[in-house]
């Protein structure tokens, strides 16, 4: 587990979305804090401290509020249109010796024997949901796949898990596949080919007896 | 393939409007990474199958899910027509696609095979797009 990132915040009195406009257009990214039966809390945070700390691997943050350290589980982060920029992020109270649910990234490394012989490795989870101590998180599972073989799969249970980590069989079931190596595709260049001639010959245009309500298809 | 409605209510629809950015459809959610439109644009039935056909290409035995569908009818008036008599034909289909939509994904394959297959549809496409990864916070 790498070490907590520790952000400043400060409560917020502002809140909807003029407030957080304003707030984003000082360099603030406007945030909740709930959980462990107290209420909600709005807070304001430093937009680079805090999309530094999230381009990191830990999902446990420590907060510096007025009234005292925090430790919190990043819920949610809401990005913009185009994914670059930080709009809001919820955290949640936790104590760090108790159990929690949360997604870690699985790390597929090698390459599967199968795919040396022609097969298409396919990743089915690229996240897997376990339960564990809130201060023993894993940033990562590394598994190593490069056993695997046309038609295998590897599933939940094989994984070997770091110590005090589990699956959470709420989320996702043991036998579940994660990773898998499929036969080669038929190659199909015909019908590559009988496509583009459709297209050209049909032309695409929207036919007069479309006109209707409902097609007679029979498929719909 | 056919990517083409199966019926619709209306022969001609107007024009309509792609201000403002996509507020739905702009994040990666099939395959491990997309091609995310970076302007406003139609694109046509016939331009979203030779993308497909170009990625299919271009990373054999990859998964390839086109996220967005050719709606719209766009309608056309011959050359050398006089003004009036109405509206056009209906010339092709297209989808009205709003900056930030993810127009492929890519997944089942190298992060190499998905970057060249992506450019090379970035390529057929009338409009600027950029490769992103699918996010997993």
């Amino acid at each position: 587990m790498s070490t907590t990132p520790v952000l400043k915040a400060e409560a917020r009195d502002t809140t909807g979305s003029a407030g957080s406009r304003r707030a984003r257009a000082n360099g603030s990214i406007p945030g909740n804090i709930y959980g462990h039966g107290q209420g909600n809390m709005n807070v304001l945070l430093n937009a680079h401290d805090l999309e530094l700390a999230l381009a990191g691997p830990s999902q446990l943050f420590t907060l510096q509020l007025s009234g005292g350290d925090e430790s919190v589980l990043v819920k949610e982060v809401q990005y913009d249109t185009f994914g670059q920029r930080v709009l809001h992020v919820d955290f949640a109270r936790i104590d760090l010796g108790e159990e929690v649910h949360v997604e870690v990234q699985v790390e597929y490394r090698g390459t599967p024997k199968g795919v040396a012989e022609g097969g298409d490795a396919i990743t089915l989870h690229p996240t897997l949901s376990v339960k564990c101590r809130a201060d023993s998180i894993p940033d990562v599972i590394i598994v190593d796949v490069s056993e695997l073989a046309i038609g295998e799969q590897l599933h939940a249970n094989e994984l070997k898990l770091p110590a005090g980590v589990k699956i959470d069989p709420e989320h996702i079931d043991e036998g579940e596949p994660l990773f898998a190596v499929a036969a080669p595709k038929a190659e199909e260049p015909a019908e590559d080919a009988e496509g583009e001639d459709d297209a050209a010959a049909d032309g695409d245009a929207p036919k007069a007896e479309g006109d209707k309500p409902k097609g007679d298809d029979g498929e719909g | 393939m056919k990517n083409l409605p199966k019926r619709f209510k209306h022969r001609k629809v107007q024009k309509g409007s792609l201000r403002g950015n996509a507020t739905r459809g702009h994040t990666v959610e099939f395959g491990e990474w997309g091609l995310q439109a970076l302007e406003p644009g139609w694109i046509s039935a016939r331009v979203i199958e030779a993308g497909r056909v170009a990625a299919n290409r271009a990373a054999p035995g990859s998964r390839i899910t086109i996220r967005i569908f050719p709606q719209k009818p766009i309608t056309s008036i011959p050359a050398e027509t006089r003004m009036g008599k109405g509206k056009g034909e209906p010339e092709y289909w297209a989808a009205a696609v709003k900056p930030g939509t993810v127009i492929y994904e890519i997944g089942g394959t190298t992060e190499g095979a998905a970057k060249l297959a992506m450019n090379r549809v970035a390529h057929k496409l009338p409009l600027r797009c950029r490769l992103v990864k699918r996010r997993t916070r």
